[in-house]
């Protein structure tokens, strides 16, 4: 018999009829038949509540699939219509009662779910019998239940003593109770002003006895928990690792990569490097075998793995392969994977990932092509000796002719000529015969980069920058920019050609452009070349800062915490939990004496935690500090994101409750530290009046090709 | 008791959109039926300033006349109205509340200087345009089926009226676009910009109208243009008071959609959410032809979703979850469905969906997964409730141990008449060879299934060639030669993994029936079983050759089945020609491919395929991109990594005699070919 029949629009009026009928209904088939109906059409999203005394009525039908239908119908309106959760009361009673353990724990969990205030006190009094029921299926129910009793009323679960009740069933003898009874502490934990979960040793080791006993979720509730030790002794923290590692055979990603969370915080614990060296080989293989789960847990294990080994780069530095793309692969496990491949890029695999990335670059999706290109030129920077074949890779990729492949390509030659100066000139002819394909603004900053610098190496480079000039004022800023460094450099050093286009650029920028950056490049450049040129020439053909790749890598500080969240969003997203999770509590290496001495640098810690979500948004002084120096390096960390370009990030979370629970002292060095910083961003904005949204002199033109040679003058 | 359903109808519009449709029938029908008097209800600045009448403020843009045009403006109104206030603003009453009373007043200030009396056009073309501009990719069909963007929609609807109106231009509905406009630049588009927000709605209006949606979800709307950035939802949050933070609890709701974004399963484990938040995912991901993430976020909201066959399983969580969990749990309950069902899709879900209900309040508490062994939730959850519910309360106590005990996957009360126990050792080989014949990447993703037709809790202990394990015992030395390295395994719940990570024994006590025992991962000396050496050049611009050869690389005693290879072919491929020395090869014009078919291919023995593809002539200029080559294939009895099953022994207390078999087959897992 199939139920499909009945996703379809029904009528109330019919659908009481059909209840309330009179006719002989032996085994209620017809009253089952009338409820399924109603559950597909609250699937549905039809509103059925006007339904509520004629259901509530079934309730004393004695058959348990009627009695599930009537509670879900229960869950799903009691929260418009309270006065029939009051109906069904009565019966939540009785069946608390029952001698029929599925029934208890079936009657617990649908009150727990019923946000109505006379329910949730009827709630208590049995809530408390079934958390020491003698049946573990009624226990385990009631554990979660205190979950959403707390939601629900977190000062009813604080006063009524159900967190010591909690407390209790941490030793209990049946093993998803325990679990239970951890998933349940953890969650209130993490919500609580004033509990917070603090795991001793003797606690944890009994949790990692249960681990072997119980169902996959359950430990990874238990190893989730584990998180919340904190190790006095290295030896603690070995002896738990080597007790989680089984763990990593675990065949469910969730306890794998949680598993894996525990054993990397436990080695900011640990002294020796050789337990710590033996931990990374264990971790290899099972996060290679991630690769092997269906394409969402590698999207999840991808995004880890790029946070793992960038704190432990002894991992997986030998399996690059497994990190190649297959051509069916969906695209945003390719994208991940090409990070990573950047990443474990060395002198010795070089020549292996320079020939995928070329394949790679000849693909279908633009997005994926262009990071594979981008990957190219990052590769140069990042290892000399390839910095060759990479250009030679590029050169034939620009003779592909793919409009995006070349736009890309000039993009990332400009770096390779930024970090090789003079070095692969010879490919300036062929660069310059695309020049009309040009579109992107980015393209198109670094290609007038290019023949700004090379400016007496082009024969032509006049007439080129004449052609670009031709549609100065409709170009975007970062163009304009460009062109403005551009022709004042050709002029400095060839000033027969440049003579003629220098007032014009000057004009143009100082008079006719609304965008503070440019005018005031416009008047400094202005007054250096009509006051000393010997000087203009110093500042603007100086030499420039060398870039590294070694800019892409994260923040160590932030990167700290992500570890921390292994597994989870924030993990996947590259983004701190407190930036897009409003009221969210904060995660830290807790300080013991067991404490590696490299991590113990707690104000930094403390300090960043609360102006990380500031820092996130606004051009703060950290913000440049950190920002490479390589212009693709900025938008990589984010490629990956998903959907979380739209993030509305709140950053007005109450620091003062965040820290509430730490010791005094911490408090005090965060705030004084906060201080510090905001005090340090007004300065630099005071110093900077012309500072606008795009960044400031100093701080944006690493990013902006042309501005380079505006860096040494800052300085 | 009809009307009551009538009421239940008209209550389930949301608030804002319901008043203004039901003012404008009130009032221009009172207005038709000379029950009200005009003359106290247009738009007269006059009188408003001199005698104060402040309601013509409102009352100008609720009333028109009654007409054949009227009908269709009123639905337009409740249409677009209602989908801006239940999607766009995704049921922030206020916002759109703020909306209207914001578009109206700027509408009555031009008025001002344009003298125009009655504004309900304006209110509609207002209402209208945002619509347009939130859904501008949508299509939209008007006036005999004419289809366009719904982004000219306000543009097309002003002409019309106006050659209606006999060319004459229609100012009413301008300044209707010209106030939502402007209120579209200060909320959405100058904020964007990073300017300030100089409109925000009054927190006196979310008071009157509290936010009975997901707080704080940023909501855009019909492609990547418009983002409605409303309120930040730091009101609505700071409200709710709860901090959320990380943690294993799977979120706050489970859905399952069919293809057509028809909601077949819902179940929200968070009472501040509404069903409507299922919307949100339909029109971000479903409609949405291009998602490049599993998993989506909007302000604090995040859907996970997993598709499978037609279906997407969604899990929609607002707190720092545990992705891989959600994951393997969405994946869990694929499997579990299949358990019971056969299959999992569209149709086996609505077939039973009332149990898949009934599963899901079992399988997740609160978000907490929880025992999702099929064969326990067989014991008490039943397709047809055919037992009685006596026999239920019997068994209840068994049922509870079991669905919470240490081996909860295995019934202790399982019997047959003979004990047997069936072993397949089923080997995927991964190859990417480069198109020079370089081996990029070999490896072999094994799976151990066993069947298990035990009576009684049998111990089983199981043994491989494992390289480690032999190394270790001095007296296996020998045998160690073709032992088989292995990367790294993972073990079904039931394997004791402590044990094995102490010595590398397997021991376990079987689920009864099939389950996945092991998976395993070898990349050392992998055995390929076939060998392709593909020739492919492209002769100008109008013909490719292709020469491929395939060689079967293991013993002459063995043979695959089903041998397939997929050629690719460019896409302006116009036709092909092509000769198999065995086997049936085609070209398929839909997947781009030519399809050689060899049903059976003995061992060590080799097939070539001749072939020319015809072009079409191209304007495009991109160079074929060529895909590599795919092939699949099965071979019985052999195992690509060289592993064996040394072993299973099965201890149990009433010491039956039990019979083990044991079956090897090698598949092509990604098997690709660069040329």
């Amino acid at each position: 018999m199939s139920d499909a029949k009945f996703f379809q629009r029904g009528k109330i009026q019919e659908l009481r009829l059909e209840l309330n009928s009179d006719k002989k209904d032996r085994n209620y088939t017809r009253k089952k038949q009338t409820l399924k109906k109603i559950v597909a059409n609250m699937t549905m999203g039809n509103d059925m509540s006007s339904l509520h005394p004629d259901v509530i009525a079934c309730m004393s039908i004695p058959v348990l699939e009627v009695k599930k239908m009537v509670y879900l119908f229960l869950i799903n309106y009691a929260k418009a219509k309270p006065e029939m959760a009051y109906e069904a009361i009565q019966t939540f009673r009785r069946d608390v009662e029952d001698p029929n353990p599925l029934i208890r724990a079936l009657a617990i969990r649908t009150m727990g779910y019923i946000h109505v205030d006379k329910v949730t006190s009827c709630l208590i009094q049995p809530l408390r019998h079934c958390m020491r029921d003698q049946d573990p299926y009624v226990r385990k129910t009631a554990a979660v239940c205190v979950a959403k009793l707390f939601m629900q009323d977190r000062h009813l679960v604080e006063n009524a003593g159900f967190i010591d009740l909690l407390r209790e069933m941490l030793v209990d003898s049946n093993p998803s109770v325990v679990a239970n009874a951890v998933a349940a502490l953890t969650e209130i934990s993490e919500r609580s002003d004033h509990i917070q979960l603090q795991l001793n040793m003797s606690i944890a080791s009994k949790l990692v006895t249960a681990l072997n006993e119980c169902s996959e979720w359950g430990q990874t509730y238990i190893l989730e928990s584990l998180m919340f030790v904190v190790p006095q002794e290295p030896g603690d923290a070995e002896m738990l690792a080597e007790r989680i590692a089984p763990r990593l055979q675990h065949a469910n990603s969730a306890v794998v990569l949680t598993a894996v969370k525990v054993i990397v915080y436990l080695m900011n614990y640990m002294s020796r490097e050789e337990d710590i060296l033996s931990m990374c080989k264990k971790l290899s293989p099972p996060l290679v075998t991630l690769l092997s789960s269906g394409p969402e847990v590698q999207y999840v294990g991808l995004r880890n793995i790029l946070l793992v080994i960038q704190k432990h780069p002894e991992i997986l530095k030998n399996d690059i392969k497994i990190f190649f793309c297959k051509y069916n692969d969906p695209i945003y496990v390719k994208m991940a994977k090409l990070e990573i491949m950047f990443r474990l890029a060395s002198e010795h695999n070089v020549e292996q990932v320079l020939s995928e990335l070329k394949e790679y670059a000849t693909e279908v999706d633009v997005d994926f092509v262009r990071k594979a290109v981008r990957s190219i030129g990052r590769l140069a920077v990042k290892i000399e000796s390839t910095a060759q074949r990479c250009v030679e890779a590029l050169l034939e990729l620009i003779q592909t002719k793919v409009n995006y492949v070349v736009q890309e390509s000039i993009v990332v030659i400009k770096d390779i000529f930024r970090k090789y100066p003079n070095q692969y000139e010879s490919i300036i002819g062929v660069l310059c015969e695309n020049l009309d394909n040009l579109d992107e603004p980015e393209a198109k900053a670094a290609m007038i980069w290019i023949i700004g610098q090379y400016a007496d190496r082009i024969e032509n480079s006049d007439e080129l920058l004449d052609d670009f000039l031709y549609t100065f004022l409709e170009e975007t800023v970062e163009v304009q920019l460009a062109l403005l460094t551009a022709t004042v450099k050709l002029f400095i050093k060839r000033p027969t050609a440049g003579q003629d286009l220098v007032p014009k650029v000057l004009k143009w920028a100082t008079e006719e452009v609304d965008n503070p950056d440019l005018r005031d490049r416009g008047y400094i450049y202005w007054r250096l070349l009509s006051t000393d040129v010997a000087a203009a020439k110093a500042v603007v053909l100086s030499e420039k800062p060398h870039i590294s790749t070694e800019t892409d890598n994260m923040d160590p500080v932030l990167l700290e915490e992500l570890l921390l969240h292994i597994a989870s969003l924030s993990a996947i997203y590259h983004k701190a939990p407190t930036t897009f999770i409003p009221h969210c509590k904060p995660r830290f290496l807790i300080p013991s004496p067991a404490l590696r001495r490299q991590n113990y640098n707690v104000g930094r810690t403390l300090q960043h935690q609360d102006s990380y979500s500031s820092l996130h948004n606004s051009s703060s002084a950290q913000f440049h500090q950190s920002q490479s120096n390589v212009r693709s390096s900025q938008s990589d960390g984010d490629d990956g994101n998903g959907g979380l370009d739209e993030f509305v990030s709140s950053p007005k979370q109450p620091q003062h409750q965040r820290l509430s629970y730490h010791e005094q002292s911490f408090e005090q060095v965060a705030e004084a530290s906060i201080g510090n910083q905001e005090y340090y961003e007004q300065k630099i904005n005071a110093e900077n009046p012309y500072r606008t949204d795009t960044g400031a002199v100093g701080g944006s033109q690493a990013n902006k090709g042309g501005g380079v040679d505006l860096m040494s003058f800052d300085l | 008791m009809a009307e009551n359903e009538l009421m239940a109808a008209y209550k389930s519009v949301p608030i804002v959109t319901r008043t203004l449709v039901t003012a404008t029938i009130l009032f221009s029908l009172g207005v038709a039926f000379h029950l009200v008097d005009f003359g106290l209800i247009f738009l007269d600045w006059s009188r408003i300033i001199y005698k104060f009448h402040i309601h013509r403020l409102f009352t100008s843009f609720v009333v028109t006349g009654i007409n054949m045009s009227f009908l269709f403006d009123l639905y337009f109104l409740f249409t677009y109205g209602s989908q801006l206030e239940n999607e766009t603003f995704a049921g922030r009453s206020a916002d759109f509340a703020w909306f209207v009373i914001f578009t109206c007043l700027v509408s009555s200030i031009v008025a001002y200087f344009m003298g125009l009396m009655v504004m309900f056009q304006a209110l509609l073309l207002s209402v209208i345009y945002l619509w347009s501009q939130a859904n501008s990719e949508r299509i939209v069909s008007f006036m005999f089926g004419v289809r366009f963007k719904a982004v000219y929609f306000p543009w097309v609807l002003v002409a019309y009226t106006s050659i209606m109106m006999g060319a004459a231009i229609p100012w009413e509905m301008l300044t209707g676009i010209a106030s939502a406009h402007t209120y579209y630049f200060l909320d959405s588009v100058y904020p964007a910009m990073g300017g300030p927000k100089l409109i925000p709605t009054p927190t006196l209006l979310y008071k009157l109208l509290p936010a009975q949606e997901v707080a704080g979800a940023v909501f855009t709307a019909g492609g990547t243009t418009n983002v409605f950035r409303t309120a930040q939802g730091g009101a609505a949050a700071d409200t709710a008071g709860h901090r959320w933070g990380s943690g294993n609890r799977l979120g706050y709701a489970f859905f399952i959609y069919n293809q057509k974004g028809e909601v077949l399963i819902s179940r929200l484990y968070r009472q501040d959410l509404k069903r409507s938040i299922a919307d949100i995912f339909r029109i971000q991901v479903i409609s949405n032809t291009d998602v490049r993430s599993p998993i989506i976020t909007l302000g604090s909201t995040s859907f996970f979703h997993v598709r499978h066959e037609n279906l997407y399983i969604v899990a929609l969580t607002k707190w720092n979850a545990n992705a891989a969990l959600i994951f393997e749990f969405c994946y869990r309950v694929i499997n579990v469905g299949r358990s019971y069902f056969g299959k999992f899709d569209e149709e086996a879900v609505k077939a039973n969906f009332v149990l898949i209900y009934e599963l899901l309040d079992e399988v997740l508490d609160f978000g907490y997964p929880q025992n999702s062994e099929a064969d326990t939730l067989k014991m008490y959850i039943t397709t047809e409730s055919v037992k009685s519910e006596r026999a239920v309360m019997e068994d209840s106590a068994k049922i509870t141990i079991q669905a919470t005990g240490a081996t909860s996957w295995r019934r202790s009360d399982v019997k047959y008449r003979k004990n047997e126990a069936f072993i397949d050792v089923i080997e995927s080989v991964n190859l990417l060879l480069s198109a020079q014949g370089n081996v990029l990447r070999a490896d072999v993703a094994g799976q151990i299934m066993m069947r298990a037709y035990l009576s009684g809790t049998p111990e089983c202990k199981f043994g491989l060639n494992d390289k480690v394990l032999l190394e270790k015992d001095p007296s296996n030395r020998r045998k160690s030669s073709n032992a088989v390295e292995i990367d790294d395994c993972q073990f079904h719940q039931c394997v004791k993994l402590g044990k094995f990570d102490s010595d590398r024994t397997i021991s376990f006590i079987p689920p009864d029936g099939e389950f996945e025992l092991m998976r395993y991962r070898t990349s050392d000396n992998i055995n390929l079983p076939f060998k392709v050496h593909p020739v492919v050049i492209e002769i100008g611009k109008s013909k490719i050759e292709y020469r491929i050869l395939v060689k079967a690389n293991f013993s002459s005693k063995l043979y695959a089945n089903n041998v397939v290879l997929n050629i690719p072919t460019p896409l302006n491929t116009a036709g092909v020609t092509c000769t198999a020395s065995s086997g049936k090869a085609k070209y398929v014009p839909a997947e781009n491919s030519i399809v050689w078919k060899i049903p059976r291919f003995q061992g060590q023995s080799e097939f070539t395929l001749t072939g020319e593809a015809n072009l079409t002539a191209m304007t495009h200029k991109k160079a074929w991109s060529r895909p590599p080559i795919s092939m699949d294939f099965q071979v019985l009895m052999f195992t690509s990594s060289g592993l064996l099953v040394r072993f299973l022994k099965v201890f149990e207390k009433n010491n039956y005699q039990s019979v083990k078999w044991v079956r090897y087959m090698t598949k092509a897992g990604n098997y690709q070919i660069r040329f």
